[in-house]
């Protein structure tokens, strides 16, 4: 929500105590903000009030001496100086439970079955009322379920219709697939037809509804209550926005996601790749066991026998591939350990620049942050798909152009929290957003203005803007291709707070140093200009930030790797890096050489393939170390639960690895812990980022309430364990301080504020900050590869007859190798389109629908040369330009393709070939459920939770 | 020697009364029906696992000695994948009874649960389910809850109305 502060606190009296209450929001926020309980369905912190299920009532009088008073719905109300409600009066309490009373005639005997049970914001509230007992005997009303896809589930019998979801689904994140139909009691909330929901938030209306309607499918399968979890407070591992969240395991299987509030983040709410993209961490292709390492116990491999497997690589020098998804700690050690001249990040030489250019970007600009977005007034966003690759962000951008309506209403005097009413008086005005792209979005029906054109073309045009703006040329009448730039240029330049998003996706190093020039003449001009680079991966800032002038290209190492004879290097080593942007023949040159290869990564891929040593890293989940999002702030997750050994943080590994091999650098030795390291990695290195790591908190992980405890390995043994010993701050045991001891809570909870709207207890003030301080510690990224000269190579030109400019969509679940890994999202992939402009197609003879053979010309050696796409026209699109989803080339950076039309045959293939694909998807998920449920009866013992011999 | 004699005639005189002592294990005591002894899972008036797996004994019981994980069966029904009872920590206090909402599980007048070996007191789900209703012999839970399940659509439960027709035009 986006409003002006004037944060003017008035006192109200409630049951005759003064309050001291904030006008910028509505009674009820107010009422809650003092952490005083009043029950609400229908209003949320983040989309406002609508007045539709009447549970707020408050008794409102007009002075002291007022006696009656009338009802009021807090949530529509606004706080004035001086005001008197009561909460406690018996007719408000009345009405209250009168209304929870009506509601549950129709409302399903279910808890039991239902996955909302014990997190359920209708039990608390049915609670709060003190409605305990049910005096409807009639009959219940029913509906029939839709089937919504593969990640939420419907039961429509335990709606109370308060409108949240479709309130959520469509006013807030532009969903158009989803809606409400029929009237009185009838009202359903579901799609037109039964199908995959599309918004790639339609996981948050498993937290948006108060009841258990919406659920979550993949959680469903493998249930445990909430009370039940052990959580951890945790970072989205899925893009570099990184979403805060609380991951939650039991029986030593992670079974979810939830949001995790952060006010200058995520918010309220996750997107669909953050919650339901965690299955990998469960995958069939985790690594659970070294390889190439001779274990002198069968039972379990030892530092000894790591130590012996490694020695006779004593003295040599390594080569280092870091990644942007293993943690700070990870990469920084072994940039530390093999040395400046031998660390890479497997970036190609394009790569490089881009990283360079966004090195030079941090260094000069601090990027605005989710919730600044929001305030944005106007928004450009260059040739990057943000609703796919950073998906919460592209949420973030929606709310802001809502910010015209919400001015617009507030002149007329309606504040910004009456939702509907601002959206009846905003009707169709939209702050502006202008796209520049190379594609289709999702944002397109809300943007004021969409330039489609190639990447190439969308550099000429920033340089041109860039030109008028350093000329102070007028800004009237300006064309550039046949594209009206005047008013973008106009709107630019009157902004009050202007917004430029990027970012890495279309791998141009032009194009971000286009954006950067823009940049720079708009700050010279002191105008208020601010922006965002969206990089690919979770900790790509981080990892970034280690980059400098001595850094190796992927082009590098494979050129040592040649020369392997006459150099001093021993091996690689390469740290959850699964090269991504190497070829096929690239990657047997790496296999047939004779240097060691190490390959540390917690599932199996092309690099671990070709390993001799292949050491199991932990995942996010059992992992603890930091990821740098996008805006550089630095973030820790913790372990949701004790890594089963052999698996290992990678920074334990290579301390491990660093005492046989590096043994004379001075960061060459065991750290029992994260914070033990951070100390060494001090004192080794003033500029190391000073972050106070809590460990001296002693937080439970698991709820007060937690089950089963001398019973779930008493089919093991019936004498209980000792709980596992942990040095991060948080305990493996329902023991220790309350989950709000601490800003980084593992679960919220609250007493008779059992779901996650709980947050409330724990915020300064409805939707603010939380009560105990977020460390936020940004990096300081210093520009230290040689600054990017444009050498205008890639402007690719068309050496093939007839071939068209492509531009690749990437959806959410495709984004990143960890997301690949999640069954759920490959039976959700769609098939293969194409989108060419309608003039092209009919000077082809081509139809809509029509399937055609795309043969592409690809910058690796192994992608496929032609797959099947569907034809779909759009009109936007100029002749020589084409884009769509070419799923087996999802990985490869294809710029050009020539179509035909594909034969019958070819299209009845590909389909059986999908078919096939998703049955295996299937089977997949059905086998890994089977595995979990069998595992759940062998949580293994661990009494101290540390490195190798910890056991 | 008053006192000598009348404790000789108490002593004789008991020699021919009924004694209080009950000669257990070969006599049984009688236990009421709701005795809390050992735990036992039944089955629905048809033959079906009551058994929801819905945790509410086991976040009931004050030494946690309930274990179990849920599963969704084809039929659409939740089941038990697994359900242990520590019985060697059980407490016998019948709040699990108390909580659950399908009455599956139950305490019997069975108090003999004694072993050599601790070991032995660890119940899984295949020793708890017996093949009868218990105390309460006709709830059915899914008749009673909205949720379908095979043989049980949509408004076929008890006090449902049949599912709304939502594309109907009717108010
Ligand atoms: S929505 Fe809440 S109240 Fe309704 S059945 Fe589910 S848990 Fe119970
Ligand atoms: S489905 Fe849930 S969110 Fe939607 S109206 Fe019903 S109760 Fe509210
Ligand atoms: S994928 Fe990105 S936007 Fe989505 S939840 Fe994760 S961090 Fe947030
Ligand atoms: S309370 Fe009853 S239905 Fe629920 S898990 Fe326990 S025995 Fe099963
Ligand atoms: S919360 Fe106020 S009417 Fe729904």
């Amino acid at each position: 929500m986006t409003f002006d502060k004037q944060n003017s606190q008035v006192t109200i009296y409630i049951d005759d105590q003064p309050y001291q209450v904030s006008t910028d929001n509505n009674l009820l926020a107010g009422v809650l903000s003092q952490k005083l309980n009043l029950p609400y369905f229908c209003w949320h912190p983040s989309m406002g009030s609508v007045g539709a299920c009447r549970q707020c009532a408050v008794t409102q009088y007009q002075d002291e001496n007022d006696q009656r008073g009338r009802l009021v719905m807090a949530c529509t109300t606004p706080v004035t100086d001086g005001m008197r409600i009561s909460l406690k009066d018996s007719q408000s309490e009345q009405f209250r439970e009168q209304v929870i009373a009506a509601m549950m005639t129709n409302h399903p005997h279910d808890c039991p079955v239902c996955a909302e049970g014990g997190e359920c914001h209708l039990q608390d509230m049915t609670v709060m009322t003190g409605h305990t007992h049910r005096n409807y005997q009639g009959e219940k009303r029913t509906f029939n379920n839709q089937y919504l896809g593969e990640f939420v589930g419907h039961e429509m019998n335990r709606c109370i219709t308060c409108y949240r979801c479709v309130r959520f689904y469509k006013d807030y994140a532009g969903g158009d697939d989803f809606g409400v139909y029929g009237s009185k009691n009838q009202v359903y909330f579901g799609r037109q037809q039964e199908g995959q929901l599309e918004s790639e938030f339609s996981g948050n209306l498993v937290e948006v509804c108060p009841t258990g309607v919406f659920t979550n499918k993949l959680f469903s399968a493998h249930y445990a209550r909430k009370w039940d979890l052990q959580s951890a407070p945790s970072i989205c591992a899925h893009c570099s926005i990184g979403c805060n969240t609380s991951v939650g395991e039991r029986y030593g299987s992670v079974r979810r996601v939830m949001n995790r509030y952060n006010q200058a983040i995520n918010g309220y709410f996750l997107c669909d790749r953050g919650r339901f993209g965690i299955g990998f961490v469960n995958g069939e292709k985790r690594l659970r066991q070294a390889s190439g390492i001779r274990q002198s116990s069968p039972e379990r491999l030892s530092k000894l026998d790591v130590s012996k497997a490694l020695v006779h690589f004593r003295g040599k020098r390594f080569i280092g591939v870091g990644s942007a998804r293993a943690s700070f700690e990870a990469n920084y050690l072994l940039k530390q350990f093999v040395g400046n001249s031998k660390f890479s990040l497997g970036l190609t030489e394009r790569q490089m620049q881009l990283a360079s250019l966004h090195q030079q970007y941090l260094s000069q600009y601090q990027p605005v942050s989710i919730a600044d977005i929001e305030q944005s007034d106007f928004v450009l966003i260059v040739d990057e798909d943000i609703t796919q690759t950073a998906p919460r962000m592209a949420l973030a951008v929606r709310q802001a152009l809502r910010n015209a309506s919400i001015e617009k209403a507030s002149e007329l005097g309606v504040p910004h929290w009456q939702d509907s009413a601002v959206r009846t008086i905003g009707g169709q005005e939209l702050s502006p957003l202008y796209l520049i792209q190379s594609m289709g979005t999702k944002l397109d029906n809300v943007a004021e203005q969409v330039i489609m054109q190639s990447t190439a073309a969308t550099i000429k045009l920033l340089n041109l803007m860039t030109e008028l703006i350093t000329s102070n040329a007028p800004l009237i009448d300006i064309h550039h291709q046949g594209q009206q730039l005047s008013s973008l240029l106009n709107q630019l330049v009157s902004a009050k707070k202007p917004l430029i998003i990027g970012g890495w996706s279309r791998q141009s190093p032009q194009l971000l140093s286009a954006i950067m020039s823009l940049l720079d003449v708009l700050t010279k001009a002191d105008m208020p200009v601010r922006s965002a680079i969206v990089a690919q991966e979770v900790n790509q800032v981080g990892a970034i930030s280690l980059l400098d002038q001595q850094s190796l290209s992927v082009e590098d190492i494979l050129e040592n790797v040649k020369q392997e004879q006459s150099s001093e290097v021993g091996g690689i080593i390469f740290l959850e890096q699964e090269l991504s942007g190497v070829s096929q023949t690239q990657l047997e040159q790496l296999k047939q050489t004779q240097l060691a290869i190490i390959a540390l990564d917690h599932s199996e891929n092309a690099v671990t393939a070709l390993a001799d040593i292949v050491l199991p890293a932990a995942s996010v989940t059992e992992g603890d170390g930091h990821y740098v999002n996008y805006q550089g702030l630095i973030q820790r997750y913790y372990q949701v639960h004790p890594n089963r050994l052999p698996i290992m943080d990678s920074w334990r590994w290579l301390t491990l690895l660093a005492t046989t091999l590096f043994a004379e650098h001075p960061l060459a030795k065991e750290a029992q812990s994260l914070s033990q390291l951070h100390d060494d990695c001090r004192q080794y290195d003033a500029k190391w980022p000073m972050l106070p790591l809590d460990d001296h908190y002693d937080i439970a992980r698991e709820s007060h309430r937690t089950s089963g405890r001398t019973s779930k390995t008493a089919n093991i043994s019936v004498h209980e364990p000792k709980t596992t010993q942990s040095t991060d701050g948080y305990r493996f045991s329902m023991e220790g301080s309350k989950p709000s001891s601490t800003a980084e809570m593992p679960f919220t909870w609250a007493p008779g504020w059992n779901s996650n709207q709980s947050i409330t207890q724990f915020q300064q003030e409805v939707a603010g900050s939380l009560l105990l301080p977020m460390t936020t510690q940004y990096l300081s990224i210093a520009q230290s590869i040689a600054k990017y000269c444009d050498h205008s190579e890639a402007v690719v030109q068309t050496s093939q007859a007839n071939a068209l400019q492509f531009s690749q969509q990437i959806k959410w679940y495709q984004g990143d190798w960890q997301a690949g890994l999640t069954p759920e999202f490959t039976l959700i992939e769609s098939t293969n389109y194409i989108f060419l402009s309608s003039d092209y197609a009919s000077q082809q003879g081509w139809q809509s629908g029509q399937w055609l053979q795309v043969s592409c010309m690809s910058s690796k050696d192994n992608a496929p040369t032609s797959v099947i796409a569907e034809l779909f026209f759009d009109p936007r699109l100029s002749d020589e330009l084409c884009y769509g989803q070419l799923n087996e080339l999802a990985t490869f950076d294809v710029k050009q393709v020539s179509l035909m039309a594909a034969s019958e045959k070819q299209v009845a293939d590909y389909k059986m070939r999908r078919k096939a694909e998703h049955t295996k998807a299937e089977q997949a998920q059905q086998y890994m459920l089977e595995r979990l449920k069998q595992q759940d009866q062998f949580i293994p013992i661990r009494l101290m939770n540390g490195g190798l011999d910890d056991v | 020697m008053l006192s000598q004699f009348r404790t000789i005639w108490l002593v004789l005189k008991h020699t021919f009364t009924k004694a209080d002592t009950v000669e257990y294990p070969e006599k049984k005591p009688y236990l009421a029906p709701r005795y809390r002894g050992r735990i036992v899972l039944t089955r629905e008036p048809d033959g079906q696992e009551r058994c929801v797996a819905c945790n509410l004994c086991a976040v009931a019981c004050p030494v946690d000695c309930i274990a179990l994980q849920q599963t969704i069966d084809d039929d659409g029904r939740k089941r038990a994948e697994f359900f242990r009872i520590n019985f060697s920590r059980c407490i016998l206090c019948g709040f699990c009874e108390e909580a659950c909402p399908t009455y599956a599980i139950q305490l019997t007048p069975d108090v003999e649960l004694a072993e050599y070996d601790r070991q032995n007191l660890v119940y899984e789900k295949e020793h708890l389910l017996i093949n009868g209703v218990g105390k309460y012999p006709d709830y059915s839970f899914y008749q009673q809850s909205g949720i379908a399940i095979k043989d049980k659509a949509k408004g076929a439960g008890a006090q449902e109305k049949p599912p709304i027709d939502i594309k109907g035009l009717m108010p």
